[in-house]
């Protein structure tokens, strides 16, 4: 072929060939997409749509939102409500303030300026304020209809509001948000209250009738008002905000602190079974609730309940302790000396020998009946807490073919079970409340938008042990704080009973050196009003015990629950036993060091001023170094003293207030001076 | 000197087209009637105005397009220049000129002035497909006119230029350099779609098939070029698209890929041209009946998107016969171009058609949605008075050339 002839062609398939492909996109398309024809039969038929009514949300016991739907936005104008001198005068102050308020939008507030006026000059009569996707919300709204020709004036509304869908938002971010659940895409709920009754908070579900336009804008047949579908019911949890953000901070700095895998911490009201909080460190999982953990130590008031509830001994009984324990081929032994002690004492000390040969001794002939202890007491049981999963409970029973010789005295100590930190809490509750066992609560009730009211099911409360049993296991239980195991962190400001553990951590089958650390308790101890479990998972730093990891992370929720109780600040709680102590707020040393002698109150420190100022402490009392030059000098002062010295230094001198002493000086000018009066000093 | 007829086959495929596209405008508009403010009122004028030309420029004699191609050439510079610097902006783009009560575009006439000016500077005697003084004339003449409608900041009116591709490849240019445009538009374009390492990674595997089972391990550098030139041009079209390309374009490329990403913005046009061709079915809503137009559903419903009317009224039937019309159109003025027995009018000729060509795909394409939203009108269709007579005029000058074809023998 001719070489110039053969380009021809070569440009004529050329054509074809894009020609064939143009064509085929014009018939692929009315197949692909011939739905969307507004000529389609189906887009013809009215038909039925699904709309969802709000969902409900979730609020904490002083009815502060733990979790809601927000309504989204979309803002159009109309800008042909708008006169002419509306626009000469407002719209570059309106264009100014919109870019203002969504710079990454509109950057230059003369485009904005310009494309207004262009559209409503065009008479375009519904302008979208942002791009078609960015979505307001409420403040946001609220902020843009403040603006001007914006706000609505009688007779001019210029603003039209798309409501156009809800977005969960959980204003305390991170706070027990694995309690409260998330809720994927705002549709499917995931983990926690929004999944445990996700058909109580969801809105109700209506269909409706639609029609589409040819533009694709769907409008409803029916009147939408009359048709709109019920939003979900509002929960009423029993979480304390301000209580839960103490728990949570007291945990992250324990587990941070021991530089921790994780750890839990539940706060629970002991008469009622109301959390109030519930933190797992990092929210992520709810291990409080859903894992399974070997309590250890913790689990040794249960094999007390059982030995006293059997009357097999009494606190004070005293008895032999070895060194170690040999059953079978397993030996146990303690992690202090051998000697004569009480009961009382093995459990201040968290004896295994003690515990693991008494229980052998009353239960081993029996170990059904030990068992149906552990079920008294609602051990083998879960709970019932209205979160998923909860799991049961597992033990080593004496029906099972693993159960041998060694397994009870090992149970009796806390191994060959396995329960949930919110299991275990539960059964320390029950001692706390004169042992009634009371069902946890995380939901108060539910209430719908019709005003109708419903309680959560939970399991009865019920006696689980004699008031006596509570009353002695409260007193063995306070020992260990007093004298015991976690005797740093008594305090003399209130009673505090609980338990330390530190149980060994399984890998595969076997033991490893890892351990779990916890405290279980309550407090005030004469009188339970909260009851509360600390978990610090494989404390790597700073010890691995219960007493030195996760008892002081309990007194420091304690501590906040019972300040916040009081109404006063931690600080002043700690002084003010002390405050009767003898102290005058300035002395001289002179005279301050032989009168403290007198009264066997040391004083360690010894300013070099010769004045100086007293401050009581728990054990003694401490001198501050007072200033030397007038007028300062005269702080802390009786009003007599102060004013001789100043008038004779020349100075014109006035008061004010009541008190004792000059709590403050106010200079009015070179030579007149202003002195507060008060009962303290200004430090 | 006997001069021949015209070509009157193309004279009346072009009348044919220039009534399809009177009748459209006049049926997409809601209440037709005769008055000067109906586009299709104004376009009758153009459709005489271009036919005059046609006519005019047809009894020129042929030879006169070729010794005055310089001068059309740097005459339609300096007005495209003049353009630049004083004329009013018009959605986005300085390319109109006003005269009297005439608004001209003067880049339309400047792509006949191009088309002709090329075709002289190849068809020249000394002319030399291997000379770098050569290649770099062409690259000149045509980055001119690209340039200054760049600086008129009209991108559409600028990627027609690429049609000029066309008659270089009738006159003896290398088949792959026609090609090289489309595959690196095409690696471009799946770099959107794909991870631009996957890209280049597939392309580097059919590389080594390709040295492996068709060069059977030769010319290892020829493929090592080729691969350092792929992932060279992948790597420097997502920076292109990151920070060349204005933000609307973007969006636009960007709505091609999913128009309802945003549905009222960027993808409105696409989806309702879409809704538009859809709504015609196989055999149309029939004459005049086409809301989608009527009801200003589809925005440049008389200009860009003037296709939409034909394509909901007539449905695929109609849509095809105006495809076939137009293929039959470019083809006749190729055919014409052949038959003209002279280098100048062929690769003039060539040129023209490739113009036509390149607004009828990529108009087509932007309507049914594989290319991105650019302002390129369809020839004949879309209402515009510069476009109708520039082409007229491009018309009349292939056909005062092929009048000659019983003259000479060469050049």
């Amino acid at each position: 072929m001719n070489k110039s002839l053969k380009r021809f062609y070569v440009a004529l398939l050329f054509f074809g060939v894009l020609w064939i492909t143009l064509a085929g996109r014009l018939i692929f398309l009315q197949w692909r997409y011939k739905e969307q024809s507004p000529y389609f039969p189906h887009a013809q038929r009215p038909y039925l749509k699904k709309v969802i009514g709000e969902r409900g949300s979730i609020l904490a016991r002083d009815t502060t939102v733990l979790a809601t739907s927000m309504p989204l936005f979309r803002l159009a104008v109309d800008p042909t409500a708008w006169s002419e001198k509306e626009v000469r005068d407002s719209l570059p102050l309106l264009a100014q303030q919109l870019s203002g308020l969504f710079p990454s939008y509109h950057p230059k507030p003369s485009h904005l300026r310009e494309y207004l006026l262009n559209r409503w000059k065009a008479r375009d009569r519904h302008v979208y304020l942002l791009p078609y996707r960015v979505l307001l919300t409420h403040s946001e709204r609220k902020a843009v209809e403040a603006l001007p020709l914006l706000c609505p004036i009688p007779g001019r509304k210029a603003l039209i509001v798309e409501k156009i869908t809800h977005k969960r938002s959980y204003p305390y971010g991170e706070l027990a948000r694995i309690t409260l659940g998330y809720l994927v895409n705002d549709s499917v709920a995931w983990r926690g209250l929004e999944s445990a009754f996700h058909d109580r908070l969801r809105g109700e579900e209506r269909w409706i009738l639609v029609r589409r336009l040819p533009n694709g804008i769907e409008i409803p047949l029916e009147n939408l008002a009359e048709y709109e579908p019920l939003p979900g019911g509002d929960l009423f949890s029993t979480l304390d905000p301000h209580l839960q953000d103490i728990v949570s901070q007291a945990l992250a700095a324990g587990v941070e602190r021991h530089k921790a895998l994780g750890g839990i911490a539940i706060l629970m009201e002991v008469q009622t079974g109301e959390i109030l909080a519930l933190a797992n460190y990092g929210e992520r999982y709810n291990d409080a609730v859903s894992t399974l953990w070997e309590p250890g130590s913790t689990f040794k008031v249960a094999t007390a309940a059982a030995l006293l509830e059997e009357g097999a001994i009494h606190p004070q009984q005293r008895f032999f302790v070895p060194a170690h324990l040999t059953i079978a081929d397993r030996t146990l032994t303690d992690g202090h000396s051998a000697g004569a002690m009480t009961f009382e004492e093995a459990m201040a000390r968290s004896s295994n020998v003690a515990f693991a040969s008494l229980c052998f001794k009353v239960f081993g002939s029996s170990p059904q009946k030990f068992y149906d202890y552990l079920h008294r007491f609602h051990l083998l049981d879960p709970t019932g807490i209205p979160l998923y999963p909860e799991p049961r409970p597992t033990c080593v029973s004496p029906r099972s073919p693993y159960f041998n010789p060694t397994t009870l005295p090992w149970l009796a100590i806390g191994y060959n079970i396995r329960l949930s930190p919110l299991q275990l809490l539960t059964f320390y509750n029950a001692i706390a409340n004169e042992g009634i066992w009371v069902p946890p609560r995380l939901v108060r009730e539910i209430r719908y938008p019709d005003g109708q009211r419903e309680q959560v099911a939970a399991p009865p409360s019920r006696r689980m042990l004699s008031p006596n049993t509570a009353r002695t296991l409260r007193r063995l239980l306070q020992a260990v704080v007093e004298y015991g195991t976690a005797r740093n962190i008594s305090t003399q400001l209130y009673s505090i009973g609980g338990k330390t553990g530190t149980a060994k951590k399984v890998q595969g089958k076997t033991y490893v050196n890892e351990y779990r650390a916890s405290f279980v308790g309550f407090f005030p101890a004469e009188r339970p009003l909260y009851s509360c479990i600390v978990v610090i998972d494989g404390p790597r730093e700073g010890g691995i015990y219960g007493g030195e990891v996760a008892a002081p992370v309990f007194r420091a929720i304690s501590d906040a629950v019972v300040f916040r109780d009081l109404r006063v600040a931690p600080q002043e709680l700690e002084e003010r036993p002390y405050r009767q102590q003898p102290a005058l707020p300035v002395l001289t040393q002179a005279v301050a060091i032989p009168l403290y002698n007198k009264l066997s109150i040391s004083t360690p420190d010894r300013p070099s001023t010769p004045r100086v100022r007293t401050l009581p402490k728990a054990h003694y009392v401490q001198f501050l170094a007072h200033p030397q030059q007038l007028p300062e000098a005269v702080v802390g002062m009786s009003l007599r003293q102060a004013t001789h010295l100043l008038e004779k230094e020349g100075y014109t001198v006035f008061w004010q207030g009541k008190g004792p002493y000059v709590s403050a000086i106010h200079l009015r000018s070179q030579k007149e001076i202003l002195l507060l009066l008060g009962y303290e000093v200004a430090r | 000197m006997s001069r021949t007829a015209p070509d009157w086959l193309l004279y009346a495929l072009s009348v044919v087209l220039m009534g399809v596209g009177i009748l459209n405008l006049y049926s997409i508009e809601a209440f037709p009637s005769f008055a000067w403010s109906y586009a299709y009122t104004r376009q009758l004028l153009w459709a005489l105005a271009a036919l005059l030309v046609m006519g005019i420029s047809t009894l020129v004699e042929g030879q006169t397009w070729r010794f005055f191609a310089y001068v059309i050439y740097g005459g339609g510079l300096f007005v495209m220049v003049l353009t630049a610097l004083v004329a009013r902006e018009v959605n986005g783009a300085r390319a109109w000129l006003d005269i009297g009560p005439l608004r001209v575009q003067p880049s339309e006439f400047m792509k006949v002035a191009t088309a002709m000016a090329l075709a002289t500077f190849v068809t020249r005697y000394s002319f030399r497909w291997d000379s770098w003084k050569d290649r770099l004339g062409i690259v000149a003449l045509v980055g001119l006119p690209v340039g200054l409608t760049l600086l008129q900041r009209d991108t559409g009116t600028a990627l027609t230029y690429g049609a000029l591709l066309v008659p270089l490849y009738r006159w003896g240019l290398s088949a792959w350099v026609i090609g090289l445009p489309f595959i690196l538009g095409g690696l471009a374009f799946l770099t959107l779609v794909y991870p631009w390492v996957y890209v280049g990674a597939v392309v580097s595997g059919l590389v080594l098939l390709m040295y492996l089972f068709i060069f059977r391990r030769k010319q290892a550098g020829l493929h090592v070029g080729i691969l350092v030139l792929v992932w060279g041009w992948l790597a420097l079209s997502g920076f292109l698209y990151e920070r060349v390309l204005a933000p609307h374009q973007r969006q636009r490329i960007q709505a091609l890929l999913n128009p309802y990403q945003d549905p009222l913005g960027a993808g409105w046009n696409t989806i309702q041209a879409r809704i538009a061709v859809v709504a015609g079915g196989f055999a149309g809503q029939g004459y005049g009946k086409g809301l989608q137009s009527k009801l200003d559903f589809i925005p440049q419903r008389h200009t860009d998107f003037a296709f939409c009317g034909i394509a909901e009224e007539w449905g695929w039937l109609g849509s095809a016969v105006l495809l076939l019309l137009f293929l039959s159109f470019i083809l006749r003025v190729s055919w014409v171009a052949e038959r003209s027995n002279s280098p100048f009018a062929l690769v003039y000729g060539y040129g023209f058609a490739g113009f036509l060509w390149i607004h009828f795909v990529i108009n087509i394409a932007m309507v049914t949605g594989i290319f991105p939203v650019v302002g390129i009108p369809l020839i004949f269709i879309s209402y515009g008075g510069s476009s109708w007579v520039a082409v007229g005029w491009g018309l009349g000058v292939l056909q005062s050339l092929y009048r000659e074809r019983g003259l000479r023998l060469f050049g």
